[in-house]
């Protein structure tokens, strides 16, 4: 007999779980017919029946309803077992299912979600991850629909039984509409958007307290969509008028940016069938033999318009929920920096690509040692400092967006994020992540500057991966980054311009050069904001000698880190 | 289950083994029937499949295969193909998680007759460290 879950694909071979409640209902069919009988079952037949319901409510639309009524009238753990062999099923089958039995699935599980079966939380977020990113197919817009709907009818019911459903919901659809928002003059959707945009709007305004658990990953969201009037809206009062999300103890945005967003979102955003294959490029294949799967990979997940936005969502999820054992770090299997290399070199499009970066750079920005986990930052750091011999373009692209995030994401809370890199830089370090920057005189590469200007510097002067692209400098309570400098030596001016065009790096490299050769007469003159700093370089205590990376770009570039004690 | 570096041309249907697709050559006709080159390979050894009929659109690169009754001998064209023929089957059994080597390459060794042993093969040399057909990704 012929699947009746499953597409039909020839030469495929049998999914066991499929076979498993064919099996069942198949014998116990004659069962499955009112009336019931009213013996208890055991165990082992109630198992059985289980099974043979689930397949029964799936393949026999027309018999769904009198299926659930044996189902209310055998039961006896709350539904755990039923929720949880539904969990499994969209899991591992979700993808293959013929459509009828995805219509059936959405009503099976409104029935789960009225009797609040147990686990019924877990089932609606393993509903949540089948809804891909940069997927305009019409299955997927009706999973969308019909999610949506779902979660505006039981919103009651959601806030007091299952908050971390509706914080994931929003997240998931604060993601997609990102996409659903790109496109116009589709009436169809235009009413999907309507839907989700008045659901994500009941959430911030209403039910802050519970978007707030999301965490930073929420504005990175939010900001994505400011070209929206009603999450405009909700943007500037959220950086203006923070006390009209009525939350006690919530007096500005950057609360947010402090709290770090937890794996379990990052995976929301991956399909399970997505994050096996991922985990098993991460873990398994050798660095050197990647490139067929990773053909594979984005054969299957990235190609078509639109569908690269996921790499946005990929990133994240191997930054913040794929953290590698020390076995698999000190092996030969490909490091999660190269493998997000590929990602960033697989983005045509400049939007993507830049979300891209910032989703690489996101926890940077607000790193705090206390909360935040330095394998979430690792990976952009070797990506940078790996790509210096062969990539050098990665790099610098990379730097230079960093220094613009630094300078851009939120010019009136500059101060945080100057605050966050620091942190950053400061953890990299420590923890040997960057081995060249450990303090020390005897290492190479390490300058140390003892003074700025007239003020000793406090904890450290950071930043200084490539002095020669930007550094940041905490000096006294402030903190400063380079982005753009004139030097001045001898009278002769050498101008750098801004980042973006690379200028900046010029000048730098001249700087790096000056500092090297120091000249009593010289002055660094750099610009913090629109304000003019200066520092004499007779200021500067003690140089060691810089170390030298050649590269095909520059003939060389000096690597310094300034810090102190 | 055999794995691939240990498998040797034979005129006997009795290969049973797991390998993943790695690449695909272009359908051709033989006569009346389509026929497709493939590399596939497991972690031992890589060797060349060759599809028969709908097979030939039912395999895609980064498929898991599951190969029943095999046979491993040389087609019309002289050269040494892994395929499931008349009595034997494959069946895709997943997708990409599985790890592989292109070397060596069984298709590409010569054998000759075990003179021990009548009607069986020894390995004789090695024409190639990996497939000819489908060199390895630069």
């Amino acid at each position: 007999m012929a699947s009746k879950l499953l597409k039909l694909t020839a030469y495929k071979a049998k999914n066991e779980l499929e076979l498993s409640l064919k099996q069942a209902f198949e014998e116990l069919e004659p069962k499955l017919r009112p009336l019931f009988p009213l013996t208890i079952p055991t165990p082992q037949e109630y198992s059985k029946l289980n099974l043979a319901i689930l397949y029964g409510v799936l393949t026999e639309s027309h018999l769904a309803k009198t299926h659930i009524k044996h189902l209310h009238s055998i039961v006896t753990d709350g539904y755990a077992l039923f929720v949880s062999l539904i969990v499994k099923i969209v899991n591992d089958l979700y993808g293959k299912f013929v459509d009828s039995v995805k219509d059936q699935l959405i009503w099976v599980v409104k029935e789960m979600v009225d009797v609040l079966g147990v686990g019924f939380d877990g089932l609606l977020v393993s509903l949540l991850r089948q809804i891909v990113g940069g997927d305009f197919s019409d299955r997927n817009l009706w999973l969308c629909f019909e999610l949506s709907a779902l979660f505006s009818s039981k919103w009651d019911c959601l806030v007091e039984e299952a908050p971390f459903v509706l914080t994931s919901a929003l997240f998931v659809y604060l993601r997609v509409l990102a996409d659903h928002c790109k496109v116009s003059s589709d009436a169809k959707i235009e009413s999907l958007k309507r839907l989700e945009i008045e659901f994500c709007v009941k959430m911030l305004r209403e039910q802050f307290h519970l978007c707030m658990k999301i965490g930073r990953d929420l504005i990175r969201l939010l900001r994505d969509l400011v070209h929206v009037p009603e999450f405009r809206a909700i943007w500037k009062d959220l950086v203006l008028s923070p006390r009209e999300f009525g939350m006690e103890g919530f007096s500005d945005v950057s609360q947010l940016y402090c709290s770090r967003t937890s794996s379990l979102y990052f995976l929301l955003r991956i399909t399970p069938e997505m994050e096996t294959q991922l985990r098993f490029l991460l873990m398994h294949v050798k660095f050197g033999n990647q490139k067929r799967y990773q053909m594979w990979f984005a054969r299957k997940f990235l190609f078509g318009q639109e569908r690269e936005t996921l790499v946005i969502d990929i990133v994240r999820f191997i930054c913040c929920a794929h953290h590698p054992s020390n076995e698999t770090i000190q092996s030969d299997i490909i490091p999660r920096w190269a493998v997000i290399g590929w990602l960033l070199k697989s983005c045509r499009e400049k939007y993507v690509e830049a979300n891209v970066k910032l989703a690489l750079f996101y926890d940077w920005l607000f790193f705090d040692e206390k909360i935040d986990n330095i394998m979430n930052i690792e990976p952009a750091m070797l990506l940078m400092v790996c790509s210096i011999p062969k990539y050098v373009d990665i790099t610098h692209s990379l730097l230079e967006f960093l220094l613009f995030l630094a300078e851009n994401y939120d010019v009136d809370r500059n101060y945080v994020i100057i605050r966050g890199l620091s942190s950053a830089m400061r953890a990299l370090v420590r923890r040997g992540v960057v081995p060249f920057m450990e303090q020390g005189s005897q290492v190479p590469g390490l300058m140390k500057i003892r003074y700025i200007g007239q003020t000793t510097i406090g904890s450290a002067a950071i930043f200084g991966l490539f002095l020669g692209a930007g550094s940041l400098i905490h000096c006294g309570t402030s903190y400063f980054y380079v982005a753009k400098c004139i030097v001045v030596e001898k009278r002769k001016k050498v101008e750098g311009h801004g980042i973006g065009g690379g200028g900046a790096i010029t000048a730098l490299k001249k700087v790096a050069y000056l500092l090297k050769d120091l000249q009593d007469e010289s002055v660094l003159i750099w610009f913090s904001g629109k304000e003019e700093k200066h520092l004499r370089l007779s200021h500067v205590s003690r140089i060691i000698s810089g170390q030298h990376t050649v590269s095909s770009c520059y003939e060389t570039i000096v690597v310094y880190l300034a810090t102190l004690p | 289950m055999v794995c691939l570096k240990d498998i040797v041309p034979a005129a006997e249907n009795n290969i049973n083994t797991r390998f993943i697709v790695l690449d695909k050559g272009r359908t051709k006709l033989e006569g009346q029937n389509r026929t497709c080159l493939a590399l596939v390979a497991d972690e031992t050894a890589s060797v060349h499949f060759q599809f028969w009929g709908d097979e030939c659109d039912a395999f895609e690169p980064g498929d898991i295969v599951r190969l029943t009754n095999g046979i491993f001998s040389y087609n019309r064209n002289n050269s040494l193909v892994l395929r499931a023929g008349k009595r034997g089957s494959v069946e895709k059994v997943g997708e990409f998680t599985m790890v592989f080597v292109e070397t060596p390459n069984m298709s590409e060794i010569t054998w000759i007759p075990d003179p021990d042993r009548s009607n069986k093969y020894v390995q004789d040399s090695v024409v190639s460290p990996h497939s000819r057909i489908f060199p390895p990704l630069p």
